[in-house]
This record gives C-alpha cells, sequence and structure tokens, in this order.
C-alpha cells in the first residue's frame, strides 16, 4: 500500500526523467550551496537566478524549448560578468551592484514573458517550474552540465575553500581572488541552469542555500557538508516530487517546503548545537564548566587596523 | 619534497626545507611608493635587509606597515621603485620566496576546517593545480604544527581554538612554503602571552637558519627585545636603526611624531588609537 503511494508517482517514462532530474538538480544545488554559503554570496546567488530569466525567455521565443538551457546558461555568464564589472567602479558596492542586475534582468525576462501568446502558463513555467516538461534532450543537457560543474568543483575545491578560508593569504599565494569568484558564479549559473526546470526561478535559491545550510548545522568540515547538502537537496527533491504528486501540490514549491522543514527540524534538534541541545547542556553547565559546548566563544574580539 | 640535510646543523631539525642557498637572499627595497585608488599609502621607501634578520616594523596606525608587507606580497598595488629578494625582482618570482601571515582579523575563523586541513593549505602556492593534497604535504603539515606545540589540536576545527591557538595554526602554514622570506602582518595581535612566547621563539629560530623576517607589530618592547632591527614607519621607512637604539627618544619622535608622550623617568608611552 505504501509501496504503491511511493512508486505511484514515478510509473511513466516522463515522471521517470522528471525524477533524475530533481535528484540531480538537487545533488547539484547541495553540494555547491556548501561554496556558495561558506564565500557568503547566498545573495549573488539568489541575483543570479533571476538574472538567467530574459536568456531562458528569449532562447525559448527563437529556438523553442531545447534552446532554452543555453539562453539561460548565456544570460548567467553574462550577469556574473555584469556584476563583476560594475563592481569595479568604486562608487557602486557591491550589494548594490547585484541588487541592480538582479531586478533588471528579472524585470527585461517578464516584460519578453508578456509578448507571448501563452502568457499566463509560460509565466508560470518559467517562475515556478514544470519538473514534468523535462524532455530526453533537457536531461541530456542536465547531465552534461552536472558533468562539467562537477569537474570545475573537484579541480577548484582547494582554492575555492583557501579564497574563503582566507582570502588575503590566497591573494599572496598567487590565487586571484576576483578570476576564482568569476569562475564560481559561472559554475552557479550552471547550476541554476539545470535546477530551473524542477524549481523554477523564483525558488532555484532556495535548493542552494537551504540544504547547504542544514548540513552547515551538521558538521564542520567542507567536504562532508557538500556531501550532506547534496543528500539534502536530492532527498528534499524526491519527497518534494511524491507529496506534490500524491496531494496535487506544487511541485517546485513543495520541494522547497521540504528542505526547510528540515532545516528548522535540524537547527532545533541537532544534539550538540540545536536549540534542544543547546537548553539541555545551558541547564548542565550551571553546575559544570562555564565554557563547555561553546565553541563560538573563543574568536577573540579585535579591532581593526591597517 | 626532501628534506635539506646540512651535516653542521644535524643536531636541530630545521623548520623549513627550503635549501641553504634559497636562503641567502637579501630583500632589498628601493624608493618604493605604493597607493590605493587615488591615495598614496607608502612614499619613497627605501630599506633592506640581510639574510637571517629579524626586522621590526613599528610605527602608528595608517603608517604603511600593512601596505609594505602587501607591497612585497604583490597584494597591492606598486606606483613607482622596485622590490628584489635576491635576484626576484617580478612579483611571480618574488611569491615563490615569501610565506605571509595575514592580520588576524582578515581570516574566516567560523570557516568549518581543521588545524591539519588548514595547514595543508600552505602548500597550495607550490601546486595551484593539483586538486588533492600533494604526496607528503600532510607529513610536513604535522611538523610545522609540532613546530607551533599544536600538533595535538590538529583534529580540531579552527573556529574552536584561542586567538593564540589560531595565530599559531596560519604561522605552522606559512612555514609550509619553503619561503626564504617570511611576511608577518601584526601576529602578536590579541594573542595570549604563551603563544606569542611559541611565535617569538619560532621568528628567532627562522632568523638563525637564515630566513629574513619582517613582522609588523605596534609593541615597541616587543621590537626592542625580539627583533635585530626596527624600520620606523611613518609614510614611508622613516628610520632602519638596531633594535636596541629603538627605545631612543630622537628614534621614537622620528617615528610616532606628535602620538609621542614621554612620561617621567625617560619612559616612553605611545599616544595609540589602537587599543
Amino acid at each position: 500500500m505504501i509501496e504503491h503511494w511511493l512508486l505511484e508517482p514515478f510509473q511513466f517514462d516522463v515522471q521517470r526523467r522528471a525524477l533524475l532530474e530533481v535528484v540531480i538538480a538537487g545533488g547539484l544545488c547541495g553540494a555547491l550551496g556548501a561554496h556558495i554559503i561558506l564565500r557568503r554570496l547566498g545573495f549573488m546567488a539568489d541575483a543570479l537566478s533571476h538574472a538567467v530569466l530574459p536568456g531562458v525567455v528569449i532562447a525559448y521565443i527563437r529556438v523553442g524549448v531545447g534552446g532554452v538551457l543555453y539562453g539561460a546558461l548565456a544570460a548567467g555568464v553574462l550577469a556574473a560578468s555584469a556584476i563583476g564589472l560594475i563592481t569595479r567602479n568604486r562608487r557602486v558596492r557591491e550589494d548594490t551592484a547585484i541588487g541592480i542586475v538582479m531586478t533588471g534582468g528579472f524585470a527585461l525576462g517578464i516584460v519578453l514573458i508578456s509578448t507571448l501568446r501563452s502568457y499566463a502558463t509560460a509565466l508560470e513555467d518559467f517562475l515556478f517550474g514544470n519538473v514534468l516538461l523535462v524532455s530526453p534532450e533537457d536531461l541530456q543537457i542536465t547531465l552534461i552540465l552536472a558533468a562539467i560543474v562537477g569537474t570545475v568543483m573537484f579541480v577548484f575545491h582547494r582554492r575555492f575553500v583557501l579564497r574563503a578560508f582566507d582570502p588575503d593569504t590566497a591573494e599572496a599565494l598567487g590565487l586571484r581572488g576576483d578570476l576564482l569568484d568569476l569562475v564560481l558564479l559561472m559554475t552557479l549559473a550552471a547550476t541554476v541552469v539545470v535546477a530551473l526546470r524542477s524549481i523554477g526561478n523564483i525558488l532555484v535559491v532556495a535548493l542552494l542555500i537551504t540544504p547547504a545550510a542544514t548540513a552547515r548545522l551538521l558538521t564542520d568540515r567542507v567536504l562532508p557538508m557538500m556531501l550532506i547538502g547534496a543528500a539534502l537537496g536530492a532527498g528534499s527533491g524526491v519527497v518534494g516530487m511524491i507529496v506534490a504528486y500524491q496531494l496535487n501540490l506544487a511541485t517546485g514549491a513543495l520541494i522547497v517546503c521540504v528542505a526547510t522543514a528540515i532545516f528548522l527540524a535540524v537547527l532545533v534538534l541537532e544534539p550538540r548545537r540545536g536549540l534542544v541541545g543547546v537548553l539541555r547542556s545551558r541547564r548542565r553547565r550551571d553546575v559544570a564548566s562555564p565554557t563547555a559546548g561553546l565553541p563560538e566563544a573563543a574568536a577573540p574580539a579585535t579591532t581593526h587596523s591597517h | 619534497m626532501t628534506v635539506a640535510t646540512d651535516p653542521a646543523h644535524s643536531h636541530e631539525e630545521h623548520l623549513c626545507l627550503a635549501s641553504e642557498e634559497s636562503k641567502q637572499k637579501p630583500l632589498r627595497i628601493q624608493d618604493l611608493s605604493v597607493g590605493y585608488g587615488g591615495v598614496i599609502a607608502l612614499r619613497d621607501a627605501t630599506a633592506a635587509a640581510e639574510p637571517g634578520t629579524f626586522v621590526a616594523l613599528l610605527g602608528p596606525n595608517g603608517s604603511g606597515k600593512s601596505t609594505l608587507l602587501k607591497a612585497i606580497v604583490g597584494a597591492a598595488s606598486v606606483r613607482s621603485g622596485s622590490i628584489s629578494i635576491g635576484d626576484a625582482t617580478t612579483v611571480a618570482a618574488r611569491r615563490q620566496l615569501i610565506a605571509y601571515v595575514a592580520q588576524h582579523e582578515s581570516v574566516e575563523w567560523s570557516f568549518p576546517i581543521t588545524v591539519l586541513n588548514a595547514v595543508e593549505l600552505g602548500q597550495i602556492g607550490r601546486s595551484p593545480w593539483l586538486p588533492w593534497r600533494g604526496p607528503g604535504v600532510r607529513q610536513r603539515a604535522r611538523r610545522a604544527l609540532a613546530a607551533v606545540g599544536m600538533e595535538d589540536l590538529r583534529h580540531r576545527s579552527v573556529g574552536a581554538l584561542s586567538g593564540g591557538q589560531q595565530q599559531r595554526v596560519i604561522i605552522a602554514r606559512a612555514l609550509m612554503q619553503d619561503a626564504a622570506v617570511f611576511l608577518l602582518d601584526e601576529p602578536l595581535s590579541g594573542v595570549d602571552p604563551g603563544s606569542a612566547q611559541v611565535i617569538l621563539g619560532l621568528l628567532r629560530r627562522l632568523t638563525r637558519e637564515g630566513h629574513t623576517v619582517l613582522m609588523a607589530t605596534h609593541d615597541v618592547d616587543e621590537a626592542a627585545r625580539y627583533a635585530d632591527r626596527v624600520w620606523g614607519m611613518n609614510g614611508s621607512i622613516a628610520v632602519d636603526v638596531p633594535a636596541g637604539d629603538v627605545l631612543q627618544a630622537d628614534v621614537m619622535r622620528r617615528i610616532y611624531g606628535e602620538h609621542l608622550v614621554i612620561l617621567e623617568g625617560g619612559v616612553v608611552a605611545l599616544g595609540d588609537q589602537q587599543r
């Protein structure tokens, strides 16, 4: 009975493709999300995911569904470069540049969608995703992009880590911080493209941030954080798909709800640093050592200087 | 990765793996001006340090200590003048000979990384295209950690350490770089006395082995006690004196200008805005 409930959503080819798409997108987002979070690029990720919309729509109009992923990739690369270039002007701060490119790109995308005859349906598919529209060709592109993103993450891993951990030393060792950031953002753009189908434009950033943030609560190491993030991203996708199918709810949004619920559960229940654990150890600490269980307290307060 | 074998020093294991000739490189700074955007942070600085010299960079905030270190390592843009280490004059060539320890607060200490992994990152300049840790790197990282007395804590997360322990970790990472010249930007700021002793002892040992050490500091007393020479900074390199002379009033006045306060009994204090 329960088996039927769980497997029923995957009885047709189109559904199995959707499942594979969701697993790849969730896994990729969860792993890359670790680097995004550690480099504090969450806002940038949000911006890029919205800024790819015009590329998606132009490709859809010109080439059709098959061209959408290429259009998004081109727009993502363009938007990431635009943010980088705008920030070079010292009078424009990075968050300002991100805000401008994000909203400008998103608005342009919606204007382009409004030129379509099937405005309402198209808008919904773009903004919220429709994983059942994944064609075999789409899936092929997804696999290629996943391979590229995976390779980049493997080759650049140590440099991403040093860049985020100790940027000044990275620079002193000859690593170009701006180029490394650009590589990370291009990878991000490609990942957003992969996730666009299943989650849609508006919520795609949730799949990048939330599973990786949950993983950060569970581990103090980068690699395990990436693996746990990937597992949580893929898992949220599968659970979200099943529940959405059985209860006839919006798939993309439900996937994000599942990921968020897992994050909240871990935040509260995690034994060492979760709310429950902290409250319990605080009660215990009243009789024991005053610093146990509080590693964050070790960071010294130092003043900035040149 | 082979250990430099030097029979004359075989009784004491060397801290760094740099070969003897690679260490014998004088650092020369000639008419150096450095700027950020429209601001000149360092003007017409000239000085030299022979191999095996411990130089303390002393001066008030904004006097150019950090800027000088960043210029040497190629992280600040040189407007004019030259920097050379031996016959290495380009940034790329110099970087191969330098280990740089950034200011404590520029490091993201909440980053999820162990002490050992953090130290192993010191090898990245040697092989940036290698996705994984190279051969022998783990052993060298453990030796570097042992040199700063942190080997037992190698599996801890860096965020769980005290400020002094964290500083010892990034100095251990600098030891991984086979460098001739060590540049340290206020390595003792916010560091407990025990860790400070370990770090200063290590820096002295490095200079004994022929390395050149440049350390930016706010602490005049520390500079006088541990360094060989003091470069007094004041928008340029204002004085270059033996460390023993730094407490003389005229030397102090040339470094600190109006920041200087001379108390009764010849005790020198600073009108220091820092702390």
